[in-house]
């Protein structure tokens, strides 16, 4: 089946990628994170760097990837440890790096994935869409203090968080104001003094104000902190949310009912359903049938980056693939200027599962 | 067929254990050679007496290779994956307290919760390019709480002395350490949230799920917490 899908991926992403199995774990433990450490098989060479076993083959190809727009194939064992038991999966998948246009990158990749599957003898499948990017707009046009704005943004993908933030919000007086000199000087908003106050304590505390946080900006988010610490979501900002993150609708015509929606609650997308609109055409260019397409609004992965549209196809229940925009992933490796990147990912055990 | 129960091998954890189990009427017998780590209870054919220590009775616990084991409920979360699939905690026993907390510097005034820590989190990443840095010994307790947090955006920096000091040393930014009385945080200019307690610990009597255990041995199990539970 590897071999296949292989040969498939190589006539649509002609740039190879070697990925070697022991792999540097810097990269994964500060992308992922620490959900991550639990998952790979990590060891330590002799020199006393972290090694792990390829737990996926994104990050190390974005890492690979040079100044040039390129389609990178890929297909091999990814290692994981499950509570299951398994520890050995067999992956294939398609990262396209660099393409500027991303409507047309995202719908060449949602119809790769598609075409691979195919390959595979999965027809057809149930396929689930949602879009990092217009959530934010949604808050974006609610008007939100910065940092509560950030806050559900940062929450989103995760719907029983996100749920209870709503909840949060809309109901708390944040009651428990200090009553400390930082407090006062924050409400007098006497930023000079408070971060001199700040910068005693820490040099109290031995802690250096040019490593880790430092005292200007220990400062403003306490200014800020108080400030918002009145702030409560009216009820109809948390309707419009709720009434976003509850959208399930047919692909095709989304973008339609998403306008809608914006009028109906009164906020205003402009130009930012463009890409929305764009990518609906170029999919409909390149033949692909988007009949068992759905449109999710709460649909998301919580990882700072992914910034655009994610989508997983499903036979019966079980997720067989799956893929996004991640165009803030190649920064965060190091690129000193951002990468568009949108990619997927077959879970070849599965497809078997379910064929 | 004999019950195999581990207790601590020295310190106040290992007095205390044996007082608790005299005071209930079981006598732990100091082991007939001084460099023997195994013993029983006076009158009592059917337990064997391991002493251990506490970390390697947690994983002793995880392995099903001793029926039951006193240790910190704290060591147990840390050591055994799964824990609740793996042991049940039976018996709080009173001793050993200790609270695993999260703590942050005095000079951070607006972080009180782990909500602020979350934003904090978020923030540092986008400012300084990398993780907010977590010290800790506990790495299993860390991950699991903060992910209940819904907190990502960190990373762990293994601890193997004095975790308060790594702030001041310039290895972290924030610390999760256990503590009794909190004098320690204080001293090193930390404070522990408002809602920063994972866990409150105390030594616990635990059972292994894993073990071998025949009616027999359930039997006089069954007994000897009845024992335990009537002296407490």
């Amino acid at each position: 089946m590897l071999t296949v899908i292989l040969d498939h991926l190589k006539t649509v992403a002609p740039d190879g990628a070697n990925v070697p199995i022991l792999q540097p774990a810097d990269p994964f433990l500060e992308t992922v994170g620490e959900d991550m450490r639990r998952r790979i098989f990590m060891t330590e060479s002799a020199d006393g760097s972290l090694k792990c076993l390829r737990p996926e083959f994104t990050i190390p190809i974005c890492l690979q990837h040079g100044n040039k727009p390129a389609r990178y194939g890929y297909g091999g064992i990814v290692f994981r440890q499950s509570r299951e038991g398994a520890v050995e999966f067999l992956q294939a998948g398609l990262e396209d790096l660099g393409n500027t246009n991303t409507a047309e990158a995202d719908a060449k990749c949602l119809a790769d994935m598609l075409g691979a599957l195919a390959k595979v003898g999965i027809n057809n499948p149930a396929v689930s869409l949602g879009d990092q990017n217009l959530f934010g707009v949604v808050v974006e046009s609610l008007k939100l203090p910065a940092e509560i704005a950030a806050r559900l943004v940062r929450n989103f993908g995760e719907p029983k968080q996100i749920e209870r933030l709503i909840d949060i919000l809309e109901s708390k007086q944040n009651g428990e104001q200090g009553n400390d000199e930082a407090h006062k000087l924050a409400v007098s908003g006497d930023e000079a003094t408070l971060i001199a106050h700040v910068e005693s304590l820490m040099t109290t505390g031995n802690l250096s104000p040019k490593t880790g946080r430092s005292p200007e900006a220990i400062a403003k988010r306490m200014i800020d902190k108080t400030r918002d610490a009145s702030f409560r979501l009216e009820k109809q900002q948390a309707a419009i949310l709720r009434n976003y993150l509850a959208l399930e609708l047919p692909f095709e015509t989304a973008a339609d009912e998403l306008a809608k929606f914006a009028k109906d609650s009164g906020l205003i997308f402009g130009d930012r359903l463009e890409t929305f609109v764009e990518r609906v055409a170029q999919l409909k260019i390149l033949g692909v049938a988007l009949n068992n397409v759905t449109f999710k609004a709460s649909f998301g992965r919580k990882l700072d980056y992914y910034t655009g549209v994610l989508f997983e196809a499903e036979v019966d229940g079980i997720s067989v693939a799956g893929g996004g925009r991640y165009d803030r992933l190649c920064s965060l490796l190091g690129s000193d200027k951002p990468v568009p990147a949108v990619g997927f990912s077959i879970s070849l055990d599965r497809v078997e599962e379910a064929t | 067929m004999t019950l195999i129960i581990a207790v601590p091998s020295k310190g106040r954890l290992k007095e205390k254990t044996l007082e608790v189990f005299a005071n209930a009427g079981l006598v732990i017998e100091p082991p007939a050679d001084v460099r023997s780590y195994q013993t029983k209870i006076t009158g009592r054919d059917d337990v064997e007496i391991a002493f251990l220590s506490a970390s390697e009775i947690a994983r002793e616990l995880a392995l099903g290779s001793i029926h039951l084991g006193v240790t910190g409920e704290d060591l147990a979360r840390e050591t055994i994956p799964q824990t609740d699939d793996v042991v049940s905690f039976e018996l709080q026993l009173g001793f050993g307290h200790a609270d695993v907390v999260v703590a942050v510097p005095d000079s951070w005034v607006d972080v009180q919760t782990m909500a602020d820590l979350d934003d904090v989190a978020a923030d540092y990443r986008a400012r300084y390019g990398k993780r907010l840095r977590i010290a800790t010994k506990y790495w299993q307790l860390t991950q699991n709480w903060f992910g209940q947090h819904g907190i990502g955006v960190y990373r762990i920096v293994e601890s193997l002395g004095a975790t308060e000091g790594a702030p001041a040393a310039g290895s972290a930014d924030v610390i999760v350490d256990i503590t009794s009385t909190g004098s320690t945080i204080r001293a090193n200019n930390l404070k522990v949230l408002d809602d920063g307690v994972i866990l409150q610990s105390q030594a616990n009597l635990i059972l292994s799920k894993r073990a071998n255990w025949s009616d027999a041995e359930r039997g006089v199990c069954d007994g000897i917490l009845l024992q335990l539970k009537a002296s407490l």
